[in-house]
């Protein structure tokens, strides 16, 4: 409790804690319920937007928020971190799949049997990472993931490519965790009102369900519209309307993109983003400031590139970010059980 | 260790021997193309879009490279479920079973070495949630209607509104006949109170 309030807030977050809970909650609610209804009022039109306006910023911001909980030092957390950073060989055999297939060295007749692998790989390279966290954690049982991991790994087996359709919904859920545990850290007198303000999600979910279920599908007679509709699923899941698939889509990715660019750094109490001497990384005396400063300011760069990306060719680039998407959310994963 | 270990063991093969027993009592599953009096060679299921156009001059149809492959999978014959049904293949059904087995031994071994009680709790809460789920979705689904009805529910409304429609199809090779016929499941209010007398 001392803790949170030892730390400097911005200036909305400074008035007495009842008011900024009060705006904190109004804010998710707001924020939950703007999305909701502009995904399910134009889906295509929103997901091309929104895509194109917060996918590269929050990265970046997802990428600082990175940088600033790596430790000068791994000492202990050595060997996790090492097996963390082979999640980047695990992207990588992701990103070869489709440019072995576009290169022609495979047909891609076994794709399905591919992807489960793939998956499998995925679902290892987790529970190794628990199963280490674990370790640093004894007084925690946490041997309960491995039955969960196998399971998962027999279910992904049966259907490798609704397994991947999973990931893709459950992804944009995994930063309202990291919400979770930051609050929990920093502000635990706003968990409560948080928790709360999730039942929203459900619910703005199911009325989306009960509106488009049986409703007609989108109109995907262009080349973008078919993209979209297919990465919301629709080739995936035929007897479902992609208007619900392409909404739902859409309004988990908003609170994904709002979580990382607004919530996060707003509560952060870090000060502002552009001041890297907030970053340990950075400021310590075995720091690293100048790949540090290097790093985040080439990543500017990439986000710049990409926006120029999408005015050129819009439906290449989303083709291509999406594929490359997977590398973030690979990189949530040790960090987020670093805050279990 | 090995007091609670073996034990499990031997619950896991007990279960694995009698899923294989009573697997055995069972019928195969009905399929388009075993089912009696239908001259069906065999079946596979997609999705299909109805699009009604007021622009073009004559009827197109279009498919996907993917259903084309199953169509001429299924036209030659293949033996290959994957291609033709959509379905996992047999080494993926083994792979599957083969971690399902994993995860249910240590499932167990979890649950034996669980020093805290609520562990204990959970598990058996997990359990008995999944028998009644189980339970529960095998008395739905005797009621449940065939999904594809619900899928085309909307096609003759849609169909005067000039708006697509989009529903699951399953594709027949027969051995009769020319061309190429589709059939939409329908209810209409009538057939519905008849059934209901």
């Amino acid at each position: 409790m001392e803790r949170s309030l030892s730390i400097p807030s911005t200036p909305w977050l400074r008035e007495r804690p009842a008011r900024s809970v009060q705006v904190f909650a109004a804010g998710l609610s707001i924020c939950a319920l703007l999305s909701a209804l502009l995904a399910s009022w134009a889906p295509l039109q929103f997901s091309i937007v929104a895509l194109f306006v917060f996918a590269g910023p929050h990265n970046w911001f997802e990428l600082r928020y990175f940088i600033m909980r790596l430790p000068a030092r791994f000492g202990q957390s050595r060997n996790f971190f090492l097996v963390a950073f082979a999640g980047i060989a695990v992207t990588v055999s992701y990103l070869s799949m489709p440019a072995l297939y576009y290169s022609g060295v495979w047909s891609g007749s076994n794709w399905l049997f591919a992807l489960a692998g793939w998956n499998t790989l995925l679902l290892f390279w987790i529970a190794l990472l628990v199963w280490m966290r674990s370790r640093q954690r004894p007084n925690r049982d946490w041997f309960w993931f491995v039955p969960l991991a196998l399971a998962l790994s027999s279910l992904n087996w049966l259907a490798p490519e609704l397994f991947s359709l999973a990931l893709v919904y459950l992804h944009p859920l995994v930063a309202l965790w990291f919400l979770d545990r930051h609050l929990r850290r920093t502000r635990p007198e706003w968990l409560s009102v948080y928790h709360r303000s999730l039942i929203l999600i459900p619910l703005l979910v199911t009325a989306m369900v009960w509106q488009f279920a049986h409703g007609p599908s989108l109109a995907d007679d262009n080349g973008l519209a078919w993209r979209i509709t297919q990465h919301a699923g629709a080739g995936i899941l035929a007897g479902v309307s992609s208007h619900l698939l392409v909404a739902v889509h859409v309004f988990l990715e908003m609170l994904h993109y709002a979580v990382w660019i607004i919530a996060l750094p707003l509560i952060g109490g870090r000060g502002a983003v552009w001041r890297l001497k907030t970053i340990p990384l950075f400021s310590h005396p075995h720091g690293f400031p100048r790949l540090v400063a290097l790093v985040l300011v080439a990543s500017l760069g990439v986000v710049v590139l990409l926006w120029s990306a999408f005015a050129i060719d819009y439906s290449l680039t989303r083709d291509i970010y999406f594929a490359v998407a997977i590398a973030h959310v690979l990189a949530e994963v040790p960090f987020l059980l670093r805050t279990l | 260790m090995r007091r609670t270990v073996l034990p499990s063991i031997i619950v896991s093969l007990l279960i694995i021997v009698g899923a294989s027993s009573v697997r055995a009592d069972l019928t195969p599953p009905a399929s388009p193309a075993n089912t009696p009096g239908r001259q069906t060679r065999a079946a596979t299921r997609t999705s299909l879009t109805v699009v009604p156009d007021a622009k073009v001059s004559e009827a197109r149809l279009e498919i996907s490279g993917d259903t084309l492959r199953q169509l001429s999978a299924l036209a030659n014959g293949s033996q290959d479920q994957s291609l033709v049904l959509g379905w996992s293949n047999p080494q993926q059904t083994i792979i599957a079973g083969l971690f399902l087995m994993l995860s249910v031994s240590f499932a167990g071994v979890w649950f034996a070495r669980s020093r805290h009680r609520r562990n204990q709790k959970v598990a058996a809460s997990l359990l008995l949630a999944a028998l009644v789920l189980g339970t529960a979705a095998v008395g739905i689904n005797a009621n449940i209607a065939p999904p594809s009805i619900s899928n085309w529910r909307g096609l003759p409304k849609a169909l005067n509104e000039g708006r697509a429609t989009n529903g699951s199809v399953t594709v027949e090779i027969v051995a009769d006949g020319s061309g190429i016929k589709l059939i939409i499941p329908m209810t209409s209010t009538t057939g519905r109170r008849a059934k209901e007398e």
